[in-house]
């Protein structure tokens, strides 16, 4: 933490204590020299004084001086001591905004003012200050979730390398040329997928852009993941049209890949479906998985695309049973192309998903 | 010069061009055309098409699709085939170039479509 060391000097609430004072003293040394200039101009400068009655300038010099000190005198203790309270109450909003400033800085993001009372200046400054706090912890949460969903992602390929080299090891008859091929690969992808969680940490607008055809898409993540539904005995099907769009090949097929793997764990434990549609609608590019399965609470589908979040049917422990973290992406990936997500619990249990892409600009 | 240069990559034995039915398809880089318009196909859709290519016309059996598509690890029982075939012949469009042989399996129709 840089903290700027400054010079000792007085506090403002000293400061606003000795202008009060000041400004109260001056005003009644003013007053009181008005009123003696405009007095002494009818009061005779002699022996007789006024009318051989009042006194002469000499003698209300002498009567009128000590009071007039002793009450100016008295206005400099109630302008401190008046000014000195006063400036306290005035500045205690400003100390608790200090305090949670303070706080902020030293670790807790999620302390809030919260002050009370009327608009002025200082609940302005603590509302714009609040507002700032929220805005400062919701991004660092985000940035969490997004190391956590990086580094769970490139786990993966990493997992496949080292089962690869491990079925390489235990039988070194292999065919060598296949296992290369076979790590290039996995490697290739692990690249093309940390390149773009980089390009999506930028701004979430890095990526370049490139015409991407969404049924060959769904084709592809269909034909990798065909054995993982057949072994759960779900069908797995791929309809509609070419759809183009545009966007990031490598992000896209992520998010399909993550839909239909999500349409298949998370379904009845055997004779399920899962259907990916493609269509073109007026100017958007549509894309639907709809996955039979148990019933989603309707309450539960808005936390579905959070971070580390799981259906309550979600506790297999095999190796596809994922940490929660695919439709975290998926939300991720679809904000990044300017895209709508809607998740929707279907009548007879399951999930419907559809996904809102701009359509290819011609 | 030009002809030197075909020549020199054809030393390299690049695996050539196949023509068939109206259908160009070039395994080096991975395209397939149908009647000069590109034809974007996934991998399996790719390799598929690329024996039932190979076999010229011929019958090709969905086991032997499947074990020269898919690795050795495929389930014998996949529908793979069956729903990647379908897949591609879609991609490839109308007038359909893939005909099913109950029972036998696959193979291309090259007297439909020729000129």
């Amino acid at each position: 933490m840089v903290l700027v060391n400054r010079r000792p000097g007085l506090s403002a609430r000293l400061k606003l204590t000795i202008s009060y004072a000041g400004f109260l003293l001056l005003a009644g040394a003013l007053l009181l020299a008005v009123v003696w200039v405009f007095l002494l101009r009818y009061v005779p400068d002699n022996q007789q004084g006024l009318l051989g009655v009042a006194p002469n300038q000499r003698v209300l010099l002498r009567v009128f001086v000590p009071p007039a000190a002793a009450a100016l005198a008295f206005l400099l203790v109630f302008g401190v001591l008046g000014g000195w309270i006063l400036a306290g109450r005035m500045l205690a909003p400003l100390t608790r905004i200090a305090d949670a400033a303070r706080m902020a800085s030293d670790e807790s993001l999620s302390h809030r003012i919260r002050m009370e009372g009327r608009k002025d200046e200082f609940r302005e400054l603590a509302d714009v200050f609040d507002t700032m706090l929220e805005q400062l912890e919701s991004h660092v949460a985000e940035q969490q979730r997004f190391a956590a969903n990086a580094s769970h992602e490139l786990r993966t390929p990493l997992a496949i390398s080292q089962t690869l080299l491990d079925v390489a090891r235990n039988d070194p008859a292999r065919d060598q040329r296949e296992l290369i091929e076979r790590l290039h690969t996995v490697n290739t992808r692990a690249i093309d997928l940390t390149e773009a969680l980089l390009l999506l940490s930028r701004g979430d607008r890095g990526f370049t852009s490139e015409p991407v055809e969404l049924s060959l898409i769904a084709e592809e993540a269909a034909e990798t993941l065909l054995s993982l539904a057949e072994k759960r005995r779900i069908t797995l099907d791929v309809t509609g049209e070419a759809t183009q769009t545009v966007g990031s090949a490598a992000l896209i097929r992520r998010m399909v890949t993550n839909l239909v793997q999500n349409g298949i764990v998370h379904n009845l434990p055997a004779g399920g479906t899962v259907t990916v549609h493609t269509e073109s609608q007026h100017d958007a590019s549509v894309l639907r998985v709809e996955n039979t399965g148990h019933p989603v609470p309707a309450e539960l589908v808005p936390t579905l695309t959070e971070a580390f979040q799981r259906g309550t049917e979600r506790i297999r422990t095999d190796e596809h049973a994922g940490v929660g973290l695919g439709l975290a992406i998926v939300h991720s990936i679809v904000r990044a192309h300017d895209g709508i997500l809607d998740l929707r619990p279907r009548a007879g249990g399951g999930l419907l998903v559809t996904v809102r892409l701009p359509g290819h600009l011609s | 010069m030009r002809l030197r240069a075909l020549d020199r990559r054809r030393a390299h034995a690049r695996p050539p061009v196949s023509e068939i039915a109206g259908l160009r398809l070039d395994p080096f880089r991975r395209e397939v055309f149908r009647d000069g318009r590109y034809v974007a196909l996934t991998r399996k859709q790719f390799a598929v098409l690329e024996v039932l290519v190979a076999a010229e016309g011929g019958v090709v059996s969905a086991e032997e699709l499947l074990e020269r598509a898919w690795d050795e690890n495929a389930d014998p029982f996949t529908n793979a085939v069956r729903i990647t075939v379908s897949a591609l012949r879609k991609r490839l469009g109308e007038p359909w170039l893939i005909a099913t042989v109950p029972g036998v399996g696959y193979r291309i129709d090259t007297g439909g479509t020729r000129e």
